[in-house]
């Protein structure tokens, strides 16, 4: 359990001690500590490397004071604890102590690291006062505003991270940067809430046909291009056009080339590239006038280009739309060879250029210069026919929105001249005061999470009211009471005395932990009356929470941080390595591993569901990735896995494969340092400073593997990497996008040709290199040689898989990691679960029972 | 706790003077009455301070001079600032100490924090942030932190990021534009509800401090004191909307939409830093260029930046890898061009403004970061020297950030973050 030593160290280090040792009252006597009772101990078998003269890894133990209030000294002696309870001290060659003489050392030193904390928690709590994360802020005002789908959190600065998430104190620190910013998102959103406009935009359906080839400008200037350039094929019906005049143009000279469409003109267009970067995506014949829902439909079919002629497909191919941000705003999937329409719902913001990629599409850009005019004839490739593009909306029935409708109640509007703040009504009231006093008590009543008591709101209707005075229009005046509510520390604070959490605390942290929002009605219910506290009630509420639609938000939130799924863009495959990657593929791996996580709550999944499994979350993309037919379309389905599959459980995922890899090589240092720490909770110790990292040999000289076994024979190295290493060599049979391979791929110098293949319709540009040996030999001594054989070996680590992910939810759900005073309460719910084989949904309800999550 | 209301520090006459006045310093006219501006402020110009930040670093190779002496032969990149080369260090054998976690010890570059990927990392004030609390009074802005996305160097004393700007656009309405009749509404309106924080902070926190242990209560006082700090700043705002922005002769940039051209939002990016400091916007400034793995359309390149950084010793990436670092140092060059064309008082722009541009990796080609590249231009130091520390045995790169605070005149700052004392050699001209 070493792993919770780096935990506890960092909690107490920061958390605990820091600047309250001087102002609390010193609890130096808990436990009853005395170092006389270790010395014998100490004498015995530890002096010896670690007295002042030697100092064995800079550990001098006359140094280390007995005052384990100090926080300095609780670290060091809760390290020492760690390292002779895990048995790596005394090391190995030296002398084992007597089973006796072990426990009542580390009894006695347990209980003394325990009892300092028990007092400090009897007067603190474990968790500490924090404030809402950036999720959990954005979170509430959607839900407060009815604002589902406006994007809020990338707007305020990124939160700090403390035992991997972003929920403890010590992430979610204070400056006047963040409170800045969550004064102006507050006032975005209140903005956003309203009504734009008196009245509603008709739904208007817009379709866009391709209607000759050289309009093709009028839809996507892309599209343009591709013909322009003959990587596009002209349709005329399912026919190729063979009626167009292309006129180079001169790049140099400034001069355009021009497409002359002669009749009969084309009414579809094949594609065959999905690179965002090389011309203009934005759809030009689309413009939202109103922020809202919207149909985008495509009408075209999936075909494969055979050197210019056009076959029957057997895929589904995928347009994918998104905004200016680059965020999915839907996709939409054609089926092959015959004309259909697909068909996807949008979230569209008002005057927001909307994007299309045909993001299935084997190929990013196409490079042949050796040919012009008609490209396509040069090439063997899946593609898209499209038809046309068409947009209806807004589907909104409801008017003014109910986000306006929780602002301003049902006070009638009226039409004036555009304001400052953009909107072109104003409120009709003949009571401003009392219609402001009753709106800004109703809003309050749902933003607090708490009864509202006498005197919560009269600031903020203080506030309302001095403007009202002072001749402002209502409406302003109502949102300045609005964003003193939102910015108050009652909202923006997470506040729990210490003790048993009270049915409204712990509503609150139920729902942060299961839907990172904050309580619904429903619970807010079983809070006002009580009932909450009640065991059976607690868990209803607790399964209803991981049913419903907002716990996709805990899926998401939880394994961006647990797996470090945020990280996974941080680089791209390498162009020339890598030609079967696309951004489909990373958007399909994100959709994979929180489908998957939600698949283990679900279906109360085990621990062991971490490292293996019989099926897989995929859509066709990853299909093709993890090579396993007959899978279709877009949307992620659950897929069983053939016998032989060396896929299975969170390890194999693409994406986890992928954040392990820089896009170029992957490195069994890094992934087995990742397995380790994220997955099977046995964190190798930290690198020591100042050494170069190994780095794979792109040339194909040496392997990884090679260069490894040379830094391996160095002494100071061999312990840690005996650890490291096994589950990355494990991980080598999987490529930087988690492709299955035997061998590893190599660049290729200029000119020089690659093996002898072609992806999406271009020679590859790579040679194949040294063979992938995956075999390996855990520290136990367990060996295996693939995959399949290391997924064997890791049937021991099922306890320690289960208490890392324990670990994980505990920091989440409670805002603080488990740590010494702990370990007995964490052990109680793995003690609980063990019988189901630590299954996921099992350890939650075990943990919400738990007095880790009921007390504060 | 009583709301309480910072009775702000009047601005100096001479303040006032830049803010009318910043249309004197534009090139043309500037030319021909370049004491105009000096007459009326009777005190030296004031010092600025710029931190570049370039995320992948250099080739050492091409970037470290063999010889530690003046009149050392130019490496291959220094060969683009050679103009300069009397008023630029080129400092070597530098570095921070316990910087480990690959990309993630960015975050440390001018912190000098260590272990930026531990579980339990907490940063710390970077030094812009802690030079910007001594230089920033007299300026509009404090500091502008500027970036190629949100990311920022720069790190509050809390230890909390700084959103970066990012759009060249953006910095050009901040520095010249009037707000929209819109836009001046909505500052009002913060600045107001930032006192009205103020009272409710003052109503309720006697009543729920009651109810919390002690390290709660200094949780619940670091969020009191900074809801302060934030109306302080606030007010500050205030206080310029009713001052003038300065004119320029510049025109508001086009924001590149190609997402790859990384290296023209570069440039763009130093030309608004240039403008920030020629129209004493501000005196100190941060710009992160992170990690980007975009393929740069620029002849010769077919791979992402990122994967070339990882060369792994193959010859066609380091091809490459050069091609786009010479790049970076010509944009750099464009910088310095400007700094040193633009005269300020007797001398340059250049010679008040200390700029420093530097990586936190060595060799980003195993995230090694040992040996920072560090290039110091301008700021009325002795120049034209190769500082040549210990390549095995590092010197803190902080010790740097020790002379930077002196020169600014921030004496109090004994040492920065992990600095031994001010940076051995480098000593005012």
């Amino acid at each position: 359990m070493r792993s919770q030593f780096f935990l506890v160290a960092a909690f107490l280090a920061t958390a605990v001690f820091c600047r309250a040792v001087d102002q609390s009252p010193t609890p130096a006597l808990a436990g009853g500590f005395e170092r006389a009772k270790l010395e014998s101990f100490l004498e015995t078998h530890c002096y010896e490397c670690h007295d002042d003269l030697t100092a064995e890894a800079d550990l001098d133990l006359f140094a280390i004071g007995d005052d384990l209030s100090n926080p300095a000294d609780f670290i060091d002696w809760s390290h020492v604890f760690e390292r002779v309870e895990n048995g790596e001290m005394p090391p190995e060659e030296k002398d084992r102590p007597a089973a006796e003489e072990l426990k009542l050392f580390l009894s006695h030193l347990e209980d003394g690291l325990i009892g300092i904390e028990q007092v400090l928690r009897a007067e603190q709590g474990r968790a500490e006062l924090r404030r809402l994360s950036r999720e959990e802020y954005a979170n509430s005002l959607k839900d407060i505003l009815d604002l589902p789908n406006v994007a809020l959190a990338e707007m305020l600065p990124p939160d700090g991270i403390e035992g991997h998430h972003r929920k403890s104190a010590n992430a979610l620190d204070f400056s006047h940067v963040t409170i800045a910013k969550y004064l102006d998102v507050a006032d975005y959103a209140l903005h956003e809430a309203l009504a734009p406009k008196l009245k509603k935009q008709p739904k208007k359906t817009v379709r866009a046909e391709v209607n000759g080839a050289h309009n093709l400008k009028n839809i996507v200037q892309t599209l343009l291009v591709q013909a322009k350039q003959g990587t596009a094929i002209p349709l005329n019906g399912q026919e190729i056009d063979t009626t167009i005049e292309s006129i180079r143009g001169n790049f140099n000279e400034g001069k355009p080339g021009t497409l002359i469409d002669h009749p009969p003109l084309a009414d579809g267009i094949v594609t065959f590239m999905n690179n965002e970067f090389n011309h203009n995506v934005k759809m030009s014949a689309f413009d939202v006038k109103q922020t809202g829902t919207y149909k985008m439909r495509v009408h075209g079919w999936a075909t494969l280009n055979d050197y210019g002629k056009l076959l029957p497909s057997d895929r589904v191919e995928t347009i994918a739309f998104y905004n200016a941000n680059g965020d999915v705003l839907g996709r939409v999937d054609l089926k092959p060879n015959e004309p259909n329409t697909g068909e996807a719902t949008l979230w569209l913001e008002e005057g927001e250029p909307i994007e299309y990629l045909a993001i299935s599409t084997p190929n990013r850009t196409f490079k042949i210069a050796k040919h012009y005019g008609e490209r396509w004839k040069h090439f063997k490739s899946h593609g898209i026919a499209i038809q046309w593009f068409e947009l209806e909306g807004p589907l909104e029935e409801q008017w003014p929105p109910e986000s306006h409708r929780r602002l301003v109640g049902d006070l009638k509007l009226e039409a004036t001249p555009e304001q400052t703040t953009g909107l072109s009504w104003k409120v009709v009231t003949d009571q401003p005061k009392v219609d402001a006093a009753r709106l800004i008590d109703e809003f309050a009543a749902r933003a607090f999470r708490r009864p509202l008591q006498s005197g919560d709101t009269d600031l903020a209707i203080e506030t309302a009211n001095a403007r009202i005075e002072a001749g402002e229009p209502f409406i302003e005046a109502l949102l300045a009471g609005y964003r003193t509510i939102l910015t108050s520390p009652e909202f923006l604070l997470r506040m729990e005395a210490p003790g048993p959490l009270d049915a409204w605390a712990l509503a609150t942290r139920l729902s942060f932990f299961l839907t990172n929002s904050p309580p619904d009605d429903e619970l807010r219910k079983a809070a006002a009356d009580g009932s909450l506290l009640q065991e059976a009630v607690l868990r209803t509420h607790t399964d209803r929470l991981l049913a419903s639609d907002k716990s996709e938000r805990f899926h998401e939130h939880f394994t961006d941080y647990w797996l470090n799924l945020r990280n996974i863009a941080l680089t791209e495959p390498d162009e020339n390595l890598y030609p079967e990657y696309s951004g489909l593929v990373t958007e399909s791996m994100l959709g994979e591993t929180r489908s998957y996580f939600a698949e283990m709550i679900t279906n109360n999944l085990g621990a062991m569901s971490v490292v293996d499994s019989d099926f897989v979350m995929i859509n066709q993309k990853l299909a093709e990735i993890y090579g396993i037919p007959g899978v279709q379309g877009s949307q992620i389905q659950k897929v069983s896995l053939p016998e032989e599959s060396p896929y299975g459980g969170l390890i194999t995922h693409g994406s986890i494969l992928k954040l392990t890899a820089n896009g170029t090589t992957t490195s069994p240092v890094v992934r087995g340092t990742f397995a380790l720490e994220h997955l099977l909770g046995d964190p190798p110790p930290p690198p020591p400073a100042a050494v170069p990292a190994i780095e794979p040999d792109v040339t194909g000289a040496a392997t990884i593997r090679e260069q490894l076994e040379l830094h391996r024979d160095a002494k100071e190295c061999r312990s840690c990497h005996a650890k490291i290493d096994p589950p990355g060599f494990a991980l080598e049979s999987f490529d930087v996008m988690g492709q299955w391979r035997e061998q590893y791929r190599v660049s290729i110098d200029r000119g020089q040709r690659g093996v002898d293949l072609e992806i999406g319709g271009r020679p590859v540009q790579f040679k194949n290199g040294a063979p992938v040996d995956p075999a390996g030999k855990l520290p136990n001594g367990t060996e295996f040689s693939n995959i399949h054989g290391f997924r064997e070996a890791l049937r021991t680590y099922e306890e320690k898989i289960a208490h890392n992910l324990l670990e994980h939810l505990t920091i989440y759900a409670t805002g603080a990691p488990l740590s010494f005073a702990d370990r007995s309460a964490a052990n109680a719910i793995l003690a609980t679960v063990e019988e189901d084989g630590y299954g996921t949904r099992s350890m939650i309800h075990a943990l919400v029972q738990s007095p880790l999550f009921r007390q504060k | 706790m009583t709301p309480h209301l910072t009775s702000h520090r009047p601005l100096s006459r001479r303040t006032l003077l830049r803010g009318a006045g910043a249309a004197l310093s534009l090139p043309v006219l500037e030319a021909m009455q370049p004491s105009v501006f000096a007459k009326a402020a009777a005190t030296p110009p004031p010092l600025r301070m710029m931190f570049i930040h370039l995320h992948l670093g250099f080739l050492a190779k091409n970037f470290v001079p063999e010889q530690a002496e003046r009149g050392y032969g130019m490496p291959r990149y220094l060969r683009e600032i050679e103009e300069w080369r009397d008023q630029f260090t080129v400092i070597t054998g530098t570095s921070h100490p316990g910087a480990t976690g690959g990309h993630k010890s960015d975050v440390s570059f001018l912190t000098a924090a260590p272990d930026a990927a531990s579980a339990s990392f907490k940063n710390s004030i970077s030094v812009d942030q802690l030079a910007a609390g001594y230089l920033g009074n007299e300026t509009r802005y404090d500091y502008l932190t500027l970036g190629l996305d949100s990311r920022s160097s720069s790190v509050t004393r809390s230890g909390a990021d700084i959103p970066a700007l990012h759009k060249p656009g953006d910095v050009f309405a901040r520095l010249f534009l009037k707000g929209s009749v819109k836009e001046r509404a909505a500052t009002i309106r913060r600045l107001e509800d930032g006192r009205s924080i103020m009272d409710f902070v003052g109503e309720s926190s006697r009543t729920m401090a009651k109810r919390l242990g002690h390290r709660d209560k200094e949780k619940l006082d670091e969020y009191f004191t900074n809801i302060r700090e934030t109306e302080k700043r606030l007010q500050k705002s205030r206080t310029w909307q009713e001052i003038p922005k300065p004119e320029t002769g510049a025109k508001k940039p086009e924001d590149i939409r190609d997402k790859s051209d990384f290296i023209s939002q570069i440039s763009l990016m130093y030309d608004m830093m240039h403008l920030a400091v020629e129209s004493d916007s501000t005196r100190v400034l941060s710009f992160n260029q992170p990690n980007v793995n975009a393929v740069l359309p620029m002849e010769g390149i077919t791979q992402g930046y990122h994967s070339l950084s990882h060369h792994n010793r193959d010859p066609e990436k380091i091809r490459q890898l050069e091609l786009v670092e010479i790049e970076q140092m010509r944009r750099f060059a464009g910088l310095l061009k400007k700094l040193s064309k633009t005269r300020e008082d007797e001398g340059t722009l250049l010679d008040n403004t200390m700029v420093m541009m530097g990586s936190i990796f060595g060799d980003a080609n195993s995230h090694n970061t040992q040996n920072m590249p560090v290039i110091l231009a301008g700021g009325g130091f002795d120049h034209g020297q190769h500082l040549k520390f210990d390549r095995k045995n590092n010197t803190p790169t902080a010790n740097l950030y020790t002379s930077m605070l002196h020169r600014a005149g921030i004496g109090e700052v004994e040492k920065f973050a992990s600095a031994t004392g001010p940076l051995n050699g480098l000593d005012q001209a």
